[in-house]
Protein backbone atom coordinates (compact mmCIF):
# COMPACT_ATOMS: atom_id res chain seq x y z
CA UNK A 1 0.00 0.00 0.00
CA UNK A 2 2.73 2.75 0.73
CA UNK A 3 4.96 1.36 -2.21
CA UNK A 4 1.38 1.86 -4.49
CA UNK A 5 0.22 5.36 -2.70
CA UNK A 6 3.61 6.52 -2.69
CA UNK A 7 2.49 7.82 0.94
CA UNK A 8 5.50 8.75 2.36
CA UNK A 9 5.72 11.59 0.15
CA UNK A 10 2.73 13.06 0.65
CA UNK A 11 3.26 16.25 2.82
CA UNK A 12 0.44 17.41 5.02
CA UNK A 13 -1.61 20.07 4.01
CA UNK A 14 -2.46 23.50 4.86
CA UNK A 15 -5.89 23.38 7.28
CA UNK A 16 -7.97 25.57 4.63
CA UNK A 17 -8.87 28.98 3.33
CA UNK A 18 -7.70 30.36 7.12
CA UNK A 19 -4.16 29.53 6.58
CA UNK A 20 -2.96 32.27 5.21
CA UNK A 21 -4.32 33.86 8.60
CA UNK A 22 -2.57 31.94 10.87
CA UNK A 23 0.74 32.46 9.18
CA UNK A 24 0.96 35.97 10.02
CA UNK A 25 -1.48 35.27 13.55
CA UNK A 26 0.60 32.82 15.35
CA UNK A 27 -2.01 33.45 18.63
CA UNK A 28 -4.86 32.72 16.25
CA UNK A 29 -5.48 29.13 17.39
CA UNK A 30 -9.15 27.80 16.68
CA UNK A 31 -9.19 24.35 15.44
CA UNK A 32 -12.54 23.97 14.81
CA UNK A 33 -12.56 27.72 12.94
CA UNK A 34 -9.85 26.73 10.87
CA UNK A 35 -11.45 23.74 9.24
CA UNK A 36 -14.69 24.50 9.43
CA UNK A 37 -15.34 27.89 7.31
CA UNK A 38 -18.79 28.95 7.05
CA UNK A 39 -20.28 29.11 3.63
CA UNK A 40 -17.75 26.05 2.84
CA UNK A 41 -18.29 22.27 1.75
CA UNK A 42 -16.32 20.05 3.03
CA UNK A 43 -15.12 18.97 0.31
CA UNK A 44 -13.27 21.85 0.00
CA UNK A 45 -11.32 21.47 2.17
CA UNK A 46 -7.07 21.03 2.73
CA UNK A 47 -7.33 21.68 -1.55
CA UNK A 48 -5.39 25.40 -0.93
CA UNK A 49 -2.07 23.91 -1.03
CA UNK A 50 0.80 25.85 -2.00
CA UNK A 51 4.44 25.39 -2.03
CA UNK A 52 5.25 28.23 0.39
CA UNK A 53 2.53 26.58 2.99
CA UNK A 54 3.76 23.35 3.08
CA UNK A 55 7.04 24.79 3.67
CA UNK A 56 5.78 26.86 6.50
CA UNK A 57 4.19 24.11 8.04
CA UNK A 58 7.43 21.73 7.62
CA UNK A 59 9.32 24.30 9.38
CA UNK A 60 6.56 24.88 12.24
CA UNK A 61 6.89 20.80 12.36
CA UNK A 62 10.14 20.92 12.69
CA UNK A 63 9.85 23.37 15.56
CA UNK A 64 7.30 21.46 17.41
CA UNK A 65 8.52 18.49 20.14
CA UNK A 66 5.09 16.50 18.17
CA UNK A 67 3.80 13.43 20.32
CA UNK A 68 3.99 10.03 18.30
CA UNK A 69 0.99 8.18 19.27
CA UNK A 70 -1.56 10.63 20.56
CA UNK A 71 -4.15 7.67 21.23
CA UNK A 72 -1.27 6.33 23.15
CA UNK A 73 -1.53 8.68 25.78
CA UNK A 74 -3.53 6.40 28.48
CA UNK A 75 -5.61 7.37 31.04
CA UNK A 76 -5.10 4.90 33.72
CA UNK A 77 -7.95 2.23 34.63
CA UNK A 78 -9.67 3.98 37.29
CA UNK A 79 -10.02 7.00 35.18
CA UNK A 80 -11.19 4.72 32.48
CA UNK A 81 -13.45 3.09 34.57
CA UNK A 82 -14.94 6.31 36.22
CA UNK A 83 -15.64 8.02 32.04
CA UNK A 84 -17.20 5.39 31.23
CA UNK A 85 -19.91 5.30 34.08
CA UNK A 86 -20.49 8.69 34.17
CA UNK A 87 -21.29 9.24 30.52
CA UNK A 88 -23.32 5.67 30.44
CA UNK A 89 -25.25 6.72 33.37
CA UNK A 90 -25.77 10.26 32.28
CA UNK A 91 -27.22 8.54 28.96
CA UNK A 92 -29.16 5.81 29.68
CA UNK A 93 -29.49 5.65 33.91
CA UNK A 94 -28.52 1.70 33.73
CA UNK A 95 -24.83 1.23 34.14
CA UNK A 96 -24.76 -1.95 35.20
CA UNK A 97 -25.75 -3.30 31.93
CA UNK A 98 -22.82 -1.70 30.00
CA UNK A 99 -19.85 -3.64 28.64
CA UNK A 100 -16.44 -2.55 29.97
CA UNK A 101 -14.14 -0.76 28.11
CA UNK A 102 -11.85 -4.17 27.68
CA UNK A 103 -15.07 -5.78 26.49
CA UNK A 104 -15.20 -3.19 23.58
CA UNK A 105 -11.56 -4.33 22.64
CA UNK A 106 -11.99 -5.03 18.41
CA UNK A 107 -11.34 -8.03 17.24
CA UNK A 108 -9.38 -7.20 13.93
CA UNK A 109 -7.68 -4.16 12.61
CA UNK A 110 -10.90 -4.50 10.33
CA UNK A 111 -13.14 -4.40 12.69
CA UNK A 112 -11.79 -1.17 14.44
CA UNK A 113 -11.37 0.59 10.70
CA UNK A 114 -15.11 -0.43 10.48
CA UNK A 115 -16.25 1.11 13.86
CA UNK A 116 -14.48 4.44 12.80
CA UNK A 117 -16.13 4.15 9.28
CA UNK A 118 -19.22 3.65 11.18
CA UNK A 119 -19.57 6.78 13.20
CA UNK A 120 -18.28 8.96 10.73
CA UNK A 121 -21.39 8.25 8.44
CA UNK A 122 -23.11 8.40 11.87
CA UNK A 123 -22.28 12.16 12.06
CA UNK A 124 -22.60 13.10 8.22
CA UNK A 125 -26.34 11.66 8.75
CA UNK A 126 -27.04 13.78 11.46
CA UNK A 127 -25.18 17.11 10.93
CA UNK A 128 -27.10 16.64 7.07
CA UNK A 129 -30.28 15.60 8.94
CA UNK A 130 -30.31 19.31 11.00
CA UNK B 1 -33.91 11.60 32.10
CA UNK B 2 -33.69 14.84 29.95
CA UNK B 3 -32.55 16.49 33.71
CA UNK B 4 -29.95 13.93 33.35
CA UNK B 5 -29.00 14.53 30.00
CA UNK B 6 -28.96 18.87 30.44
CA UNK B 7 -27.02 18.15 33.79
CA UNK B 8 -24.57 16.08 31.38
CA UNK B 9 -24.49 18.77 28.74
CA UNK B 10 -23.95 21.48 31.61
CA UNK B 11 -21.36 19.83 32.49
CA UNK B 12 -19.45 18.71 29.47
CA UNK B 13 -20.45 22.02 27.28
CA UNK B 14 -20.87 24.43 29.82
CA UNK B 15 -24.64 24.94 29.12
CA UNK B 16 -27.52 22.94 28.85
CA UNK B 17 -28.65 21.06 25.82
CA UNK B 18 -30.36 23.33 22.77
CA UNK B 19 -33.62 23.32 22.35
CA UNK B 20 -34.43 22.32 18.73
CA UNK B 21 -36.26 25.62 17.76
CA UNK B 22 -32.47 27.43 18.37
CA UNK B 23 -30.80 24.95 17.51
CA UNK B 24 -31.93 25.06 13.83
CA UNK B 25 -29.72 28.55 13.83
CA UNK B 26 -27.12 27.07 14.72
CA UNK B 27 -24.25 26.66 11.83
CA UNK B 28 -21.96 23.52 11.02
CA UNK B 29 -19.12 25.15 12.60
CA UNK B 30 -21.14 26.10 16.27
CA UNK B 31 -22.43 22.37 15.96
CA UNK B 32 -18.79 21.01 15.48
CA UNK B 33 -17.52 23.17 18.07
CA UNK B 34 -20.06 21.56 20.87
CA UNK B 35 -19.53 18.39 19.62
CA UNK B 36 -15.51 19.27 20.39
CA UNK B 37 -16.09 20.21 24.26
CA UNK B 38 -17.48 17.06 24.47
CA UNK B 39 -14.52 15.03 22.74
CA UNK B 40 -12.33 16.53 24.08
CA UNK B 41 -13.06 14.99 27.55
CA UNK B 42 -13.41 11.49 26.21
CA UNK B 43 -9.71 11.35 27.16
CA UNK B 44 -9.52 11.54 30.42
CA UNK B 45 -8.40 14.99 32.19
CA UNK B 46 -6.79 17.33 30.49
CA UNK B 47 -3.19 18.55 32.08
CA UNK B 48 -3.01 22.38 33.74
CA UNK B 49 -2.39 24.67 31.13
CA UNK B 50 -3.26 22.30 28.11
CA UNK B 51 -6.48 22.74 25.61
CA UNK B 52 -7.48 20.36 23.73
CA UNK B 53 -10.09 19.69 20.73
CA UNK B 54 -11.26 16.33 19.16
CA UNK B 55 -13.86 16.25 16.32
CA UNK B 56 -15.19 14.52 13.64
CA UNK B 57 -14.61 16.94 10.79
CA UNK B 58 -16.72 14.84 8.43
CA UNK B 59 -17.24 11.83 7.52
CA UNK B 60 -13.68 10.51 6.76
CA UNK B 61 -11.91 13.01 9.28
CA UNK B 62 -11.29 13.75 12.79
CA UNK B 63 -8.81 16.35 13.91
CA UNK B 64 -7.14 16.16 17.73
CA UNK B 65 -5.89 19.15 18.03
CA UNK B 66 -3.66 19.61 21.77
CA UNK B 67 -1.99 23.27 23.06
CA UNK B 68 -0.04 24.62 25.46
CA UNK B 69 2.89 26.78 26.66
CA UNK B 70 6.52 25.26 27.05
CA UNK B 71 8.66 26.25 29.87
CA UNK B 72 9.41 30.08 28.17
CA UNK B 73 5.69 30.34 28.18
CA UNK B 74 6.03 29.99 24.19
CA UNK B 75 2.52 28.61 23.14
CA UNK B 76 2.96 25.14 21.35
CA UNK B 77 0.39 23.12 19.59
CA UNK B 78 -0.02 20.01 17.62
CA UNK B 79 -2.94 19.17 15.07
CA UNK B 80 -3.62 15.51 14.33
CA UNK B 81 -5.57 14.87 11.18
CA UNK B 82 -7.14 10.92 11.19
CA UNK B 83 -8.03 10.21 7.74
CA UNK B 84 -10.29 7.36 7.53
CA UNK B 85 -10.94 5.05 4.51
CA UNK B 86 -12.55 1.24 4.68
CA UNK B 87 -8.86 0.29 4.00
CA UNK B 88 -7.04 1.55 6.81
CA UNK B 89 -6.45 4.72 9.07
CA UNK B 90 -4.00 7.65 7.86
CA UNK B 91 -2.66 10.01 10.73
CA UNK B 92 -1.02 13.18 9.61
CA UNK B 93 0.38 15.90 11.58
CA UNK B 94 1.81 19.15 10.75
CA UNK B 95 4.53 19.11 7.96
CA UNK B 96 5.15 14.93 8.05
CA UNK B 97 4.02 12.19 5.90
CA UNK B 98 1.33 9.91 6.40
CA UNK B 99 1.26 7.44 8.72
CA UNK B 100 -0.66 4.00 8.66
CA UNK B 101 -2.61 3.86 12.25
CA UNK B 102 -2.14 0.14 13.71
CA UNK B 103 -1.59 -1.95 16.96
CA UNK B 104 -2.81 -0.10 20.40
CA UNK B 105 -3.37 3.47 18.65
CA UNK B 106 -6.02 1.53 16.45
CA UNK B 107 -7.89 0.29 18.70
CA UNK B 108 -7.82 3.25 21.38
CA UNK B 109 -8.47 5.42 17.96
CA UNK B 110 -12.00 3.67 17.24
CA UNK B 111 -13.21 3.19 20.68
CA UNK B 112 -12.43 6.80 20.72
CA UNK B 113 -14.66 7.51 17.85
CA UNK B 114 -17.61 4.89 19.35
CA UNK B 115 -17.32 6.95 22.60
CA UNK B 116 -17.93 10.48 20.58
CA UNK B 117 -20.75 9.11 18.67
CA UNK B 118 -22.60 7.75 21.91
CA UNK B 119 -21.98 11.06 24.17
CA UNK B 120 -22.34 13.83 21.07
CA UNK B 121 -25.42 12.76 19.07
CA UNK B 122 -27.26 12.33 21.77
CA UNK B 123 -26.17 15.77 23.63
CA UNK B 124 -25.88 17.08 20.78
CA UNK B 125 -28.07 16.11 18.38
CA UNK B 126 -30.66 14.59 20.31
CA UNK B 127 -31.10 11.31 18.25
CA UNK B 128 -30.35 7.79 19.43
CA UNK B 129 -26.47 7.41 18.62
CA UNK B 130 -27.44 4.03 16.82
CA UNK B 131 -30.68 3.85 14.95
CA UNK B 132 -30.03 8.10 14.45
CA UNK B 133 -33.90 8.46 15.11
CA UNK B 134 -35.00 11.39 17.04
CA UNK B 135 -35.10 10.47 20.74
CA UNK B 136 -38.67 10.75 22.42
CA UNK B 137 -39.06 13.80 24.28
CA UNK B 138 -39.05 12.08 27.71
CA UNK B 139 -35.72 10.52 26.82
CA UNK B 140 -34.19 13.82 26.34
Amino acid sequence: MHDTLNLEHIQARPYGPEAERTRFDPEFKDPVRLYVPEQRQSSEMFTRSTHLEVVANTQKAAELAAPADMFMVPQTPEENAANQKAYVDALTDTPANVESLEDRRYASPEAAINEAVRAGLAFENVRNAE
Amino acid sequence: MKKFVNAFSKIVTGSSTVAPASRKKLSKRDLIRMESKIGAKLFGPIAKGHRREFFCLDAHTWIWYEEWSDATGRLQSVTTRYEVQPTGILKVQDGQPYQLVEGEELQNFALATRMYREQVIPAVYHRDPVTGQPLAAGTR
